[in-house]
């Protein structure tokens, strides 16, 4: 490397990229998007004395490090969760399990990729509701992501947590809301290549406010989280604000947002286009406008799913001060190689899949007055081998 | 989030909003992308406002964010990008005569041919102008992963058609 290399690709770098104008500020949906976040960050939906007195009666109690582990029956009123022993040998990824109000649950590291050689490792909370891990934590003493999903579905005034841990930390005491302590012990599970260290419960109420880890063969404290003050607070609910079943990851730095446009197009005069983030905030689909000099974003956010067996279709919003357009966007089977859209007007489209992180993506906008009727997956072959007719309505 | 915390960030997310998209297009070379990682970097930033204005560096704090997400989205990317916008919508407002056009977009393809580290590495340090402490500090690595990363990246570039173009202009 010489000066001289380096002044050219510093002259060349300022005049491609300084040459590049951003767009106008979004401030609004910059401020929308981040409010999300820390919405669902504050989020609880479980309080009052019941909830709190109930979460007594949680399993695997611990007065300290080293306490005795044991499990409490449900209580008869109110809700409850239990934590099972953790099993190092569980099949299926599985790192944490337990009841909620005597309904399984269970936390598992899946590929939620498309067949080899992708591999995008998630965890699942019974099998849905993704979170994408990052990388296994660096440190071996150090806790890594803490994730908080509010509100187990399907199991409402229960909540659940997993903790990434480095390689030496061999027991989490987690103090719940209300100053309760659990014992948690983590699990290393391999997927994708790389060994995770997890811990994972469940909790009532509000989740924790504090989480310490410990190494064996000492006594001290390695390392500890405080959950930022707020995040937990009860605050009036916001309609549209909170994704049930995304989770709450606190740490930021290491987001795992992967980006991709799916689609884009120009409508009439309207320039669009449909873009998918996978991360921090679920699975979010945006439908962007540009006319004249309005231009414009509005986001929806998903759970994050594995793969379907056919396509897992949502309706994507274009802001209405904009667009008229109406989008729909979806995860389709790594199986497809495109997809048949057919119109109210009779019209069909092919639509092509784009691959983001080994999961096939599809979407398309449609104009004012039509509707999307049915949607027909093909595979490699050309063979048609799925179809739908149920098409989310929009809002 | 109160009404000063609201203040302060809105001042913090007009000032950092072109810079952030420059960056994130240095490291994408689309300008859909550039913009949606760069609202996604600020919103993420207005979450963890509290965390974020008692940074020792806040913009360092941001532009991690950004990178982070850049790099994870293209591990996880499969498909070739695409470098037709750069045809299709040329830059507004810049007098760029259409036989630049594939230049710049030849840069920006020579560029995505790196490892996103070492991208972003080429990007902070010669774009962003950077000293190799602080790029060091962005990326989470030492300075003289910087200086070794860069030195790689240049005698990548430097067998670019690009490179040599603007070394006899």
């Amino acid at each position: 490397m010489n000066s001289t290399d380096e002044q050219v690709l510093r002259e060349r770098l300022h005049e491609v990229i300084g040459a590049f104008e951003a767009g106008p500020l979004p401030a609004n949906a910059v401020r929308r998007r981040g409010k999300t976040i820390r919405t669902r960050r504050r989020a609880s939906t479980v309080s009052g004395a019941a909830a709190l007195a109930a979460v007594v009666a949680v399993a695997t109690w611990a007065q300290g490090p080293g306490a005795s582990r044991r499990h409490a029956p449900p209580v008869a009123s109110g809700h409850s969760v239990t934590l099972n022993e953790p099993d190092p040998g569980a099949p299926g990824g599985v790192f944490a399990s337990g009841t909620a109000d005597g309904k399984p649950w269970k936390l598992a590291v899946a590929n939620i990729a498309g067949p080899a050689p992708w591999c995008l490792p998630a965890v699942m909370l019974n099998g849905h509701d993704g979170d994408i891990l990052g990388a296994p934590t660096p440190s071996p003493l150090a806790i890594g992501n803490v994730a908080f999903l509010t509100e187990m579905p399907g199991r409402p005034g229960t909540g659940s947590a997993f903790v990434q841990v480095g390689t030496g930390v061999t027991r989490l005491v987690a103090t719940l809301s209300g100053g309760l302590r659990l014992l948690v012990h983590p699990v290393t599970v391999s997927r994708c290549g790389q060994r995770f260290r997890l811990a994972g419960f469940a909790y009532l109420e509000a989740g924790a406010t504090k989480i310490v880890a410990y190494s064996a063969g000492q006594r001290g404290i390695t390392s500890v989280f405080s959950t930022p003050p707020g995040i937990f607070r009860l605050h009036p609910y916001q309609p549209g604000a909170l994704a049930s079943g995304v989770w709450d990851d606190m740490e930021i730095v290491g987001g795992s947002d992967a980006s991709a446009v799916i689609v884009s197009g120009r409508t009439g005069g309207t320039r669009w286009h449909i873009s998918m983030t996978l991360g921090g905030s679920g699975q979010c689909y945006a439908g962007a406008a540009e006319r004249g000099n309005s231009s414009g974003q509005a986001q929806e956010c998903l759970p994050i799913e594995a793969a379907p067996r056919g396509v897992a279709l949502a309706w994507v919003p274009f802001p209405a001060s904009v667009s008229t357009l109406t989008g729909y966007a979806g995860l389709v089977t790594p199986r497809t190689r495109y997809l048949m859209a057919r119109l109210s007007d009779g019209t069909t489209r092919r639509l092509a899949t784009i691959d983001v992180g080994g999961r096939k993506y599809t979407g398309l906008a449609i104009g004012r007055g039509t509707r999307l009727v049915r949607l027909t997956l093909y595979d490699a072959a050309g063979h048609a081998f799925a179809t739908t007719t149920s098409i989310p309505p929009g809002k | 989030m109160d009404a000063r915390d609201q203040q302060d960030f809105d001042q913090f997310m007009a000032g950092r909003w072109p810079g952030l998209v420059r960056l994130a297009y240095g490291l994408t070379g689309d300008r859909w992308l550039a913009e949606d990682l760069a609202q996604s970097a600020l919103a993420s930033a207005y979450a963890a406002w509290w965390r974020v204005s008692r940074a020792d560096d806040p913009d360092a704090y941001v532009r991690r964010i950004l990178i982070n997400a850049s790099k994870r989205r293209f591990r996880r990317r499969r498909v070739p990008e695409s470098l037709h916008e750069l045809a299709e919508f040329p830059d507004t407002g810049t007098a760029d005569p259409a036989d630049r056009v594939g230049d710049r977009a030849a840069l920006l393809a020579a560029l995505r041919e790196l490892p996103p580290r070492q991208r972003a590495i080429v990007v902070l340090r010669y774009w962003e102008d950077l000293s190799d402490a602080q790029v060091a500090a962005v990326l989470g690595c030492s300075a003289g992963t910087v200086r070794s990363q860069a030195s790689r990246a240049i005698a990548k570039l430097r067998g670019s058609t690009t490179l040599l173009e603007g070394n006899t202009r």
